[in-house]
């Protein structure tokens, strides 16, 4: 009898989440299988059940904040033991030779495979879906798995793989550092890492709220400023003061031109959140020399340096753990934004 | 009694220009009376008689690719004599001080005034009672600084669309550093698109043009680009996607379909927008997902204005332009907004 792995599946867009088993993809001489202990719930997550554009195909197992201990591996498998404690982030597979793949940029290859919502296709053309990690088991290649340093808990690792890595990364691809000011929009599970990854790069940081209520926490953090965007002298005293501004809002009901009039002549905003709508981006701030970019979590040496740089900073996420059993409850509190910081579901 | 200067002006959104004469601002210290020959007609005229960006001041007397020659000048003018033949562009004054003006951003100047749609500011930057208005006109002063001399190869009437349409599109070719191996794509071959093309080339880049049809084909492949893509036929969409470092779009229409450009963009390139459409600019989320980075320009500042005249002049590139007879201004309006200018209507007094 086939081999099955047991998660919890959303059947349709409702995303009630039920026991749901599936056959794998055969564990292939470069790959590695790691048993879950632990797997943070990203907003992506409820993004793909939800699946505003139709693209998910149900049923799907979502999580890819994934940490766990190798239980199998391939034979050509050498930098990994039976048992390594490792973290899986939003992407299972990429090819390691392509043009991208070199350049760092695993996370474009164009044969990638991501962790959730995707199809790994073996020699023949045959294939599996690609599911994540609310499950007990999980299955990629040994390119797109990370060891954990034992500095680091599982729980509090999970976040670090997407949601640390995808702030991480364009802040030190933009030097990111003393002299800079640095904005992020946003304090939740992206937005309270980039505060913590920025203060500690040594740029002035401006944590941007819709309220004061989490004022005192993004202080401790390592805000440098508070801004609290409901108040028009807030934004009137931080007028065209920022380098930079990370926005981690998903877009809808977002006053962009609020946050433009934030950033500096020859400015940039940077858009981490992934919006479901096209941004509505007014052509004064392009005649301003701003910048509009984004980007797409970080390839497998950016995993490497931001855990390194997670270690040797101290930048832990603010987490929550949950029974796995309790998956829906976890994600509620992501829906009602209650979550502080963030939810990881616990095996 | 005051002096008056006379141009053709918009007087509301319905865009008919008709005579109309204004008082100019006192002629400062440092700024230069020009009496205009020629002025080109810029698809920014076209925003602003409607008011398609921001309320227009009614009445307007837009136009920014002026030429003319030096007939006054003010008493601590050195570099400029009466006579000379000059160019303005977009800007009739910067403050040449602030940190804009001193990394080369004089478009920046929190002091700037546009040469149109804007008011004159005092010594303390309080607006005055004077307005600025462009070259469809007779006569203009603006600041010394934002005057250029036009080189001798260049005609007057050619050297207009160089002022704005030429600096806008040079700006950001010379920034982003084009030149061989590059794979620029122009879309839009209009007034600025058919110089972008020729900047590029020049530069050394494989140029791709890309157009709304078939019909600009032979002429954009003279004026250097390597390919020619129609915009409109979806083969020509698929063999060009993904294949280009940088875009320049120079398309001000509202119905622009920027996903299909933005696809035409290698992972990691840069779509420079230059036309600025009135509606904002829907981005979807895709590009941002392949690293690709949007920004914009704003023309040019007064050392890019020199070394723009400098590179026209050493790789011979010149607008393709027709004239049109100053008092004729609403049909030289009207052949921009129907797409039948080849490439710049350029008025002449
Ligand atoms: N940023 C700045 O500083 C700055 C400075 C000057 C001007 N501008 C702006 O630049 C824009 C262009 O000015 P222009 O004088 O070059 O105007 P233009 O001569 O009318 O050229 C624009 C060209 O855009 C193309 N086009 C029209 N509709 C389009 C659509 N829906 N999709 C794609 N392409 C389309 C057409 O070329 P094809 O027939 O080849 O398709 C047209 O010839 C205007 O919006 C103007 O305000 C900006
Ligand atoms: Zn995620
Ligand atoms: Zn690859
Ligand atoms: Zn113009
Ligand atoms: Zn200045």
């Amino acid at each position: 009898m086939a081999e099955k792995f047991h998660g919890y599946a959303a059947f349709n867009k409702e995303g009630i989440l039920k026991p749901y088993s599936y056959t794998p993809k055969p564990l292939d001489d470069e790959d590695i299988e790691v048993e879950i202990t632990h797997c943070g719930i990203c907003g992506t997550d409820l993004h793909t059940i939800r699946s505003p554009r139709g693209l998910t195909t149900y049923p799907i197992i979502v999580g890819h904040e994934i940490v766990g201990k190798v239980s199998k591996k391939g034979s050509k498998v050498n930098n990994f033991n039976i048992g390594d404690r490792v973290g899986i982030g939003y992407q299972v597979y990429s090819c390691g030779k392509c043009d991208e793949c070199t350049a760092g940029y695993n996370q474009l290859c164009p044969k990638r495979v991501f962790t959730i919502n995707d199809k790994w296709k073996d020699a023949e053309g045959v294939q599996y879906q690609a599911h994540g990690g609310y499950a007990d088991k999980i299955r990629a290649h040994s390119n797109s798995v990370f060891h954990i340093p034992k500095e680091i808990s599982s729980a509090e690792a999970c976040p670090l793989l997407c949601a640390g890595l995808t702030t991480f990364v364009p802040l030190k691809r933009h030097k990111v550092g003393p002299g800079k000011k640095v904005g992020i929009l946003g304090i939740g599970g992206l937005g309270h890492l980039a505060i913590q990854w920025a203060a500690k790069m040594g740029a002035e940081v401006i944590a941007i709220s819709q309220s004061d209520k989490k004022r005192d926490e993004a202080n401790k953090f390592g805000a440098t400023n508070f801004l609290n965007a409901s108040d028009p002298n807030d934004v009137e005293k931080f007028t065209r003061s920022l380098d930079i501004i990370f926005s981690t809002s998903n877009g809808s009901n977002t006053d962009w031109n609020k946050y433009i009039g934030l950033i500096k002549n020859h400015g940039t905003l940077f858009l981490l959140g992934v919006p479901d709508v096209p941004i509505p981006i007014p052509a004064f701030a392009f005649l301003r020399f701003i910048k509009v970019e984004g980007s797409l979590t970080g390839g497998s040496q950016d995993m490497r340096d931001m855990l390194e740089f997670a270690v040797k900073h101290n930048v832990r996420p603010l987490i929550q753990t949950t029974p796995m059993k309790d998956v829906n409850e976890g994600i509620k509190m992501m829906h009602n934004g209650k979550a502080k910081y963030r939810v990881v579901l616990e095996n | 009694m005051a002096e008056e200067f006379h141009g053709y002006a918009a007087f509301d959104k319905e865009g008919i220009l008709k005579p109309y004469s204004y008082t100019p601002k006192p002629l400062g210290d440092e700024d230069i009376e020009v009496e205009i020959s020629h002025c080109g007609i810029c698809g920014s005229d076209l925003h602003t008689i409607r008011s398609g960006w921001f309320p227009t001041i009614y009445p307007a007397i837009v136009g920014h690719e002026i030429v003319g020659k030096v007939l006054k000048k003010g008493s601590k003018v050195t570099d400029f004599n009466i006579g000379d033949r000059v160019g303005i562009g977009c800007q009739v004054y910067s403050c040449g001080k602030c940190d804009e003006c001193n990394v080369g951003y004089n478009q920046l100047c929190s002091k700037m005034v546009f040469t149109y749609n804007d008011v004159w500011k005092d010594a303390e930057g309080v607006p005055t009672q004077y307005q600025a208005h462009g070259g469809y006109a007779d006569k203009i002063r603006a600041h010394s600084d934002s005057v250029f001399h036009i080189p001798k190869e260049i005609s007057s009437a050619e050297a207009c669309p160089l002022l704005c349409a030429g600096l806008t599109t040079f700006l950001p070719l010379k920034h982003h550093k084009v030149g061989p191996g590059n794979k620029v794509g122009i879309v839009g071959i209009g007034g600025l698109g058919h110089l972008a093309i020729q900047w590029a080339a020049k530069m050394g880049a494989e140029v791709t043009a890309i157009s709304q049809s078939d019909k600009k084909r032979d002429e954009a492949i003279k004026l250097g680009a390597t390919h020619f893509m129609n915009a409109s036929d979806p083969n020509d969409v698929k063999k060009f996607t993904h294949s280009l470092d940088i875009i320049l779009t120079t398309s001000g229409d509202s119905n622009t379909d920027w996903t299909k450009y933005m696809n035409l963009i290698k992972n990691r390139g840069t779509l420079v927008l230059i036309g600025l459409p009135d509606a904002p600019i829907p981005i979807p989320a895709f590009a941002f997902m392949r690293f690709i980075k949007v920004e914009g320009t704003l023309t040019g500042g007064s050392q890019d204005m020199k070394d723009m005249l400098e590179f026209a002049v050493k790789h011979n590139i010149r607008p393709l332009i027709q004239k049109v007879p100053m008092k004729d201004v609403n049909e030289g309006v009207k052949m921009v907004l129907n797409g039948k200018a080849r490439y710049r209507i350029v008025l002449e007094n």
